[in-house]
């Protein structure tokens, strides 16, 4: 079964909270990716009104996506630490769910194929939605052309994977491997309802 | 007719650079299906009412552009095209950044000689081979654009259209290799040092699998050679129009000699008799007229130097009777004054003089493409990719450009005194050239845009005076204005896909072998602002200040 994950909002010196949490793991004998880094893995996570206190200075925020298995025991800790490292959680959210939309464009059969194949062969515990391709075949187009370059072949698509968060972080990996996949950021989804 | 010109008739030509600069990137398809239309509908709007308001006089000026520019242009690039389209190079090349840059720079080597086009459409597919594996090659693709699909094009005439348009305006052929080497080295060197270093440091990203060797290496080999020898056919057939100077041309029905410096024209009966009959020539003088044949003699500036029917010369007695004998031959009529390096002969139609060595060069130029053809497999051409679809689009696209550019020219040719005279007045330095025409060579077709600018600097210095007279003395008092024209010509081109013709193509075969390569505008903020436009203001400090 799918983990549940929370997102973690620490205030705080963002180097600070990196090297805490990769001793944090090490102590605990966890994998280093057991808590992500939103940043890191093209989560969106600032809100805009983050990114402007950060900038003018006034405070710095390091979004954590972190397992629900975990979490009971980091909050804790982080209450232990606060005064010695300046750290602390300035908000958690439970996510209920991450998605990210993808399009992509290309001029040739076989290119289409794979990118077909890469989208409609997912992983368990992700869905596709709004799933659209188009084709457009030109027989007039040539190979070499000068003034008036179109293409034999055209597909493009577009469409939104969802799923629960490790899985999404997972395929948005693989997706970006393909050089003609445009993919957008992760988005996460909250239980509360508010994204 | 330049002074009575007003702009409103330059808007068909404003029209036809719009079309072909816009139309591929904002409805492709729309244009790909219509762009003959499109083109034929702007040369009407503009033949139609300027011959209806000139008459005769645009005639000519039309025929003019046509049988000096149009055609032998057309005739440059298809030739290139096909010969080109019949070398092939196969074989396992491995896209390491040292084997990149060797590519680059041999394209950028063989652009000046085989056209960009024939350079891009050699490399681009043993280039993509190359970098099947690599997942960072979108800078590649981009550099090869700017060294081969354009610069490397700036060394002789055969290069680049507009320096062809410029070789056919009397612009020497060697002009362009004397004068935009250095050029043409600063700009290459630097971008190719660049290159070597930004593919070296994406190389080092690639994952393991995109670095290993191939497993079954086949040997580099160019196929079609015999190609080679009909490209340097068709460079000494552009030399030959550039430097042969017929002063005696035979035909059936005459000749042309010249005699202690002036130049004769035989009578063609008399002539065509002595050759097979000996002495019974005699009979015949002064009934053939070479003149009716459609031969004249001109000097360079372009003005006929007598009417061989009608005007008496010293060889001739006052009613008109040719008698002078030379060489045993019968005089028809005799040009005097004419220096006999400068006398060419022509063939006239309907008012415009084609000089004969542009008729020998067009004709070797087609001799080679047909050669080529026969002696290319088409296995090898249908690997190359080759259509004629794109001889197509150039023949279409520029009779389009061709007529409408005809009032603009006239309006330039008129100087100070023509519409465009705020142009000739605001555009003053060689640097200032450079940069309008780059600009103007960027977002629409780089000849006619050299054409134009050309034709600003020669109204600016030398208004009302014949190509013939007035190119001559550009090079020789403002050649940094013609060298500015060149530069921004050629070099700018590539700093957008619509610049130069082989930038699409090039682009365009990059996408389908899989390269997600940058929108327009993209590839102007992420690669031609900051890689060119640095080169580009060095060199106006270097070559134009």
């Amino acid at each position: 079964m799918a983990d549940t994950y929370h997102e973690v909002v620490v205030e705080g010196p963002t180097a600070m909270v990196k090297g805490f949490i990769a001793g944090y793991l090490v102590g605990r004998g966890l994998a280093s990716g057991e808590i992500m880094f939103a940043g890191e893995q093209d989560i969106v996570g600032e809100s805009l009104g983050e990114r402007f206190s950060e900038w003018v200075g006034l405070h710095h925020y390091t979004h954590l996506i972190v397992p629900d298995r975990l979490f009971p025991e980091l909050k804790r800790d982080f209450g232990k630490i606060e005064e010695t490292l300046r750290l602390s959680i300035a908000k958690e959210r439970l996510i209920k769910s991450a998605s990210f939309a993808f399009r992509y464009r290309c001029y040739n059969r076989g290119h289409a194929e794979q990118l077909e194949e890469l989208v409609q062969n997912i992983p368990e515990g992700i869905i596709l939605t709004g799933y659209e391709v188009k084709e457009r075949v030109d027989p007039t187009a040539e190979k070499v052309e000068l003034y008036s370059p179109t293409h034999p072949y055209e597909s493009t698509a577009h469409g939104t994977l969802h799923g629960d968060v490790r899985g999404i972080v997972a395929f948005h990996e693989k997706c970006e491997q393909h050089d003609l996949m445009d993919i957008e950021r992760i988005a996460v989804h909250y239980v509360d309802g508010d994204d | 007719m330049g002074e009575e010109l007003s702009l409103i008739w330059t808007l068909p030509f404003a029209g036809m650079l719009l079309s072909i600069g816009f139309g591929p990137l904002f409805a492709p398809h729309f244009w790909h299906h219509h762009f003959g239309k499109i083109s034929f509908g702007w040369a009407a709007l503009l033949a139609v009412p300027f011959v209806m308001v000139y008459g005769y006089e645009a005639v000519v000026d039309i025929v003019h552009i046509y049988a000096l520019d149009y055609v032998p242009f057309v005739i440059l690039v298809g030739s290139l095209f096909v010969v080109s389209g019949g070398i092939l190079i196969s074989g396992t090349l491995v896209g390491r950044p040292i084997t990149n840059t060797l590519i680059i720079l041999v394209g950028t080597a063989l652009a000046s000689w085989i056209g960009t086009t024939g350079a891009s459409m050699l490399l681009i597919r043993p280039l993509l081979r190359a970098n099947e594996s690599r997942r960072y090659k979108i800078h590649t693709i981009v550099f090869f654009i700017f060294l081969v699909s354009n610069i490397g094009g700036a060394l002789t005439p055969l290069g680049d259209p507009p320096l062809f348009l410029g070789f056919l305006h009397k612009v020497p052929f060697f002009w362009t290799l004397t004068n935009l080497f250095s050029p043409l080295l600063v700009a290459s060197a630097t971008l190719l040092v660049m290159y070597f270093a930004i593919d070296t440091f994406w190389y080092r990203k690639e994952p393991a699998e995109a670095k290993m060797a191939p497993r079954d290496p086949k040997p580099l080999r160019i196929a079609g050679k015999q190609n080679f020898i009909l490209l340097g056919a068709i460079l000494g057939g552009v030399l030959l129009s550039g430097y042969w100077k017929p002063t005696h041309i035979d035909l059936d029905y005459g000749a042309l000699e010249v005699h202690d410096g002036e130049l004769v024209i035989l009578d063609p009966v008399e002539h065509h008799d002595e050759e097979h009959h000996g002495g019974e020539a005699e009979e015949h003088h002064g009934e053939g007229n070479t003149a009716d044949h459609e031969f004249q003699a001109k000097d360079e500036s372009g003005k006929p130097h007598g009417e061989t029917k009608a005007e008496p010369t010293k060889n001739q007695d006052a009613e008109g009777e040719a008698e002078t004998e030379l060489s045993g031959m019968q005089v028809a009529s005799v040009i005097p004054a004419q220096p006999l390096d400068s006398a060419t002969a022509e063939l006239e139609l309907h008012g415009v003089e084609v000089p004969i060595q542009n008729i020998a060069r067009d004709l070797i130029l087609v001799t080679a493409a047909i050669l080529s053809l026969l002696l290319t497999s088409k296995e090898l051409r249908q690997a190359n990719g080759f259509t004629w679809f794109p001889i197509n689009e150039v023949a279409i696209l520029f009779a389009g450009i061709f007529m409408t550019i005809v009032p603009a020219l006239e309006i330039l040719a008129a100087g100070k005194n023509g519409a465009l005279a705020p142009l000739i007045a605001n555009v003053q330095t060689p640097a200032n050239y450079f940069w309008v025409t780059g600009v103007l060579s960027s977002f629409l077709d780089n000849a006619p845009t050299y054409l134009t600018f050309f034709n600003t600097a020669l109204g600016r210095f030398y208004p009302g005076m014949s190509e013939g007279s007035a190119v001559p003395l550009l090079i020789s008092e403002h050649n940094d204005f013609l060298l500015g024209i060149a530069m921004g010509a050629v070099f700018m081109g590539a700093n957008t896909y619509i610049g130069n013709a082989p930038n699409f193509m090039v682009k365009s075969i990059a996408e389908e072998a899989g390269i997600k390569m940058p929108d327009f505008f993209s590839y102007i903020g992420k690669y031609s602002l900051p890689l060119l436009v640095p080169i580009f203001v060095l060199m106006t400090f270097l070559f134009l200040m």
